[in-house]
């Protein structure tokens, strides 16, 4: 049961994966994106790992794809934008690289002697540590315990990330030419005010629109 | 990598808006929520009041002034009405002048309720509407037992009014006065003036400085908002609104920032009290007598000449420039609505950068226009 | 592998599917009725006794109605729109315990899971925004994501403070530990309970909160231009929503389906724990109507700022008290 499930989630994850990468549109590649985090939760779920099955859709599908979203809809890229291709070169360099880190992880996996420790993945689990290994409590006691250094460095590194984040978005606003939120008071003098709506300019935004 | 711009966007707010009060539209330049420039486009509702007053009798005219600010049809009629009285150089009836501003300022209460409703659902708050409305109803079944007519009334005309005051209607009047106010108004201010989420909507947003509303001929609660103490009843007495007590509220940036939306809005909710007061001075002094000249109901002929006279609707001042030619139609009139120069300012008050898409709805409702009176 | 047990999960999942579903007409007609009564109006009285039917002629109505598909708009994502928003909702009631033992699924993750459905929502209502090709639209799903996405956080955050109290993140098990009513969380973790609360709010777009279809700014936001069914499926999708937190909030903080004392055993207590449950649930419902028709709306800006700058440092204060407390508790024991 578990390997069949496991054999039609494989197989819709990698035509799910290989849509987000040929589709066109950036909408409807996220769209791919999310049902692939879908198909590999439920690899998740297969492998007796709930916690982390629900960890990949809240974290992935529920929260960073969503900003991906925000940010392709901010663009709002329009069908010209859309239809420019990027170089074959570039194409076949990106192409090399995958290939390459697909190898290098296949060949770092089946090298691991974990893995090839493990047995027939498919046969039913007695031992009871065994089985309770994905739940929550005993991540948790693994993450706090065990690797408690990596995971405060894992903390560590996103905290940095946040603060790079917040001075790169501050340095920005500096430069821009945005209007500032100064003029809260506004007591903007009247000439001004006049100057910016003459009469004779009236139809400037309108004709934009059209 | 090229740079990443986030476009601007242009929206189209209106013609067909919820929260544009009318066909009325705004085309803005955002960039995400803010709005950097705005522009207004009217002239939807455009019906040729001019023109076609031109073509008509002086009575025949009236219903036409209805059809301005139909929110507040009374005082449209008492300002077209006395500006061809003064060219006429009529008198009014004492009974006559009483019910003129018994009904005028009952309808402003009915305006300033819907403005308050409206306002309350413009940010958000369904309730207050129909609250509002509940006591607006109130006063148009007043109006419908007086004259017949819940909207457009045509019952203040040259001469006097259409038809007299019965004893009856001057006690709904009273029961309303005594119903509405303190208790009414103050269930108005618990549940929307001092609202938290209300206050922070409104405060500090779509500040209009005292001496930008005046360039821009803002008149009316928008202008008193921003604590100029301007009202034609009091600075310029018409009518015989001298010989009532009352005051004039202006606004006190007590929220934030004076000339805020907050305190436009609440110049509103304090000049319905007013309104009152006038009221019930109004129903203690009313004498008896005609409620109409005669003379005037069966044809008005005014002699040559011009005239302009302007009084204190509820949106501003509504004023009238009639020309005649000394025949039974005017040679000219031109209106003078207040809602038309206080939707002016709006592109002033939201293309300074500080204006959210939120604040525009704010700020729109806050002027409180009648676009049948801007587009005439 | 036997098909019994299978089809007795079968029978539960439609049974309480089927459940939530007929509640959702009810509670339309409730919205209806009890926004009336607040509002001096009648409401609606005509359709069948008391108005029972209106949801009945209100759903007839929507079926019947022409489904436009503007110029230009994505089709495809069009039509998923309504339906992403809606499934998620629906199946995150297959974790919540309506009963003593009445559950679809008791999963060791229960509560994350919840969160999880909910929080994929988004999706609908962003792809619904985007697809229309409709500016209004596009604002609304912008909207959505960014306040969806900010106070999951603010709700995340929440839930482990109670989580650390509850030592489980099985929704039946955080329930039987509810039994008691001094061990209701409400009074264990009343900041948690706020903080919820209002998140949840912002998790179904209810006023005040509801700016992603904001009426006065967006004509409707992102289902602007929906109409007939798929629109009645985002109206479905909303109140389903609505009555998932409602759950949430009644199993997490307000005693589960425990009356605040123990049950009788067997099938009585059983009746009696889902009675408890339904009641809690709609007077949370209740409050959420009554929210909706008294407030007026938060602006986009000061969303964000109660999201972040209130809600989020509220409830990391409350983890460090928490876990304060609770590592106390543990060594006096």
């Amino acid at each position: 049961m578990d390997a069949f499930v496991f054999y039609i989630s494989g197989v819709l994850s990698v035509v799910a994966a290989a849509l987000v990468v040929t589709r066109k549109n950036p909408v409807h590649g996220t769209i791919y994106l999310v049902l692939f985090f879908l198909l590999v939760s439920l690899d998740y779920l297969i492998l007796r790992a709930p916690f982390l099955a629900i960890i990949q859709v809240l974290v992935y599908a529920g929260a960073i794809l969503v900003l991906f979203l925000f940010v392709i809809m901010l663009l709002n890229l329009s069908e010209e934008e859309l239809r420019e291709s990027t170089s074959t070169t570039r194409k076949g360099f990106a192409g090399i690289l995958s290939a390459g880190l697909f190898g290098l992880l296949s060949w770092g996996i089946l090298r691991s002697p974990t893995v090839r420790n493990m047995g027939d993945l498919a046969a039913p689990v007695t031992s009871p540590t065994l089985a309770k290994a994905g739940e929550t409590e005993a991540i948790g006691q693994a993450l706090f315990t065990t690797h408690a250094l990596a995971f405060e460095f894992s903390s560590i590194l996103i905290l940095v990330a946040i603060l790079g984040a917040i001075y790169l978005t501050k340095k920005r606003k500096q430069t821009s030419s945005a209007p500032s939120q100064t003029s809260l008071t506004g007591l903007e003098s009247q000439e001004e005010a006049g100057q910016k709506h003459a009469p004779a300019d009236g139809a400037r935004l309108e004709k934009r629109l059209a | 990598m090229p740079d990443i711009k986030t476009e601007e966007m242009l929206l189209n707010m209106g013609p067909q808006h919820p929260s544009t009060h009318g066909v009325f539209r705004v085309v803005i330049r955002t960039d995400g929520e803010m709005v950097l420039e705005s522009e207004s486009h009217i002239g939807y509702l455009h019906r040729c009041f001019e023109k076609v007053a031109e073509n008509n009798t002086y009575i025949q005219v009236v219903p036409y002034t209805d059809r301005m600010d139909y929110l507040c049809a009374m005082a449209n009629n008492l300002g077209y009405a006395q500006t061809v009285e003064k060219l006429m150089k009529l008198e009014v009836p004492e009974r006559a002048q009483y019910i003129r501003v018994i009904v005028t300022e009952l309808n402003r209460i009915a305006s300033h309720l819907l403005a308050f409703g409206t306002y309350g659902m413009d940010i958000g708050a369904i309730t207050p509407f129909l609250y509002a409305f509940r006591d607006r109803e109130m006063i148009l079944k007043i109006f419908e037992k007086l004259c017949g007519q819940r909207l457009n009334y045509s019952y203040v005309r040259v001469g006097g009014v259409t038809f007299d005051i019965t004893e009856e209607i001057l006690a709904d009047i009273q029961r309303f006065c005594d119903y509405f106010e303190p208790d009414t108004i103050k269930e108005y201010n618990e549940l929307l003036s001092y609202n938290g989420i209300f206050i922070s909507r409104t405060a500090k947003v779509g500040v209009l400085p005292a001496d930008l509303a005046l360039s821009y001929g803002v008149t009316g609660p928008s202008l008193r908002g921003s604590g100029v103490k301007r009202d034609l009843r009091k600075d310029e007495p018409y009518s015989i609104y001298d010989r009532f007590e009352f005051d004039i509220p202006v606004g006190t940036g007590e929220m934030g920032a004076l000339g805020d939306c907050w305190d436009r809005y609440m110049v509103r909710v304090l000049e319905m009290t007013e309104s009152v007061k006038i009221i019930r001075q109004a129903l203690a002094d009313i004498p008896a007598g005609d409620f109409c000249d005669k003379k005037a109901f069966r044809g008005v002929k005014p002699p040559k000449g011009e005239v302009y006279h302007k009084i204190e609707g509820a949106r501003g001042e509504v004023g009238f420039y009639i020309v005649s030619d000394g025949t039974t139609k005017p040679y000219r009139v031109k209106a003078r609505g207040p809602s038309f120069c206080n939707i002016s300012v709006l592109d002033a008050l939201t293309s300074r950068g500080d204006c959210m898409v939120a604040d525009m709805v704010a700020i729109i409702g806050s002027l409180d226009i009648v676009m049948g009176e801007v587009d005439r | 592998m036997t098909w019994s047990p299978i089809l007795l999960d079968v029978i539960r999942a439609v049974l309480i599917f089927a459940a939530v579903m007929t509640l959702v007409p009810f509670l339309v007609l409730a919205e209806r009725r009890i926004s009336a009564w607040i509002q001096n109006r009648v409401g609606p009285n005509r359709v069948g006794p008391m108005g029972t039917l209106q949801p009945l002629a209100d759903v007839i109505k929507l079926v019947f109605k022409e489904e436009i598909v503007p110029a230009r708009a994505d089709r495809v994502l069009y039509s998923l729109g309504p339906l992403l928003s809606f499934a998620p909702a629906a199946i995150a009631f297959a974790a919540i315990p309506v009963g003593r033992g009445l559950q679809v699924v008791d999963m060791s993750v229960g509560v994350l899971f919840v969160i999880t459905a909910t929080s994929l929502a988004v999706y609908g209502i962003s792809f619904g925004g985007w697809a229309s090709n409709n500016k209004f639209s596009l604002l609304g799903g912008l909207r959505s994501s960014a306040q969806i996405i900010s106070y999951e956080i603010a709700m995340g955050l929440a839930l482990i403070s109670v989580i650390m109290t509850t030592g489980s993140v099985s929704l039946s098990q955080i329930s039987e530990g509810q039994t008691s009513f001094l061990c209701w969380n409400i009074f264990r973790q009343p900041i948690a309970f706020v903080i919820f609360f209002t998140a949840a709010f912002a998790e179904n777009n209810r006023l005040p909160f509801d700016l992603p279809e904001c009426e006065s700014e967006l004509v409707g936001g992102y289902h602007t231009e929906y109409s007939g069914m798929k629109f009645g499926m985002y109206f479905l999708a909303e109140y389903v929503a609505m009555i998932v937190m409602s759950a949430m909030v009644v199993t997490l903080f307000l005693g589960a389906w425990s009356p605040g004392f123990a049950l009788p055993e067997g099938l009585l207590g059983t009746v009696i724990s889902v009675g408890v449950f339904s009641f809690k649930l709609f007077a949370v419902l209740f409050f959420y109507i009554w929210v909706r028709w008294t407030l007026p709306r938060f602006r986009y800006d000061q969303l964000m700022h109660l999201g972040w700058k209130s809600l989020v440092p509220l409830a990391m204060a409350n983890i460090v008290v928490t876990g304060i407390v609770v590592t106390i508790w543990d060594a006096v024991q």
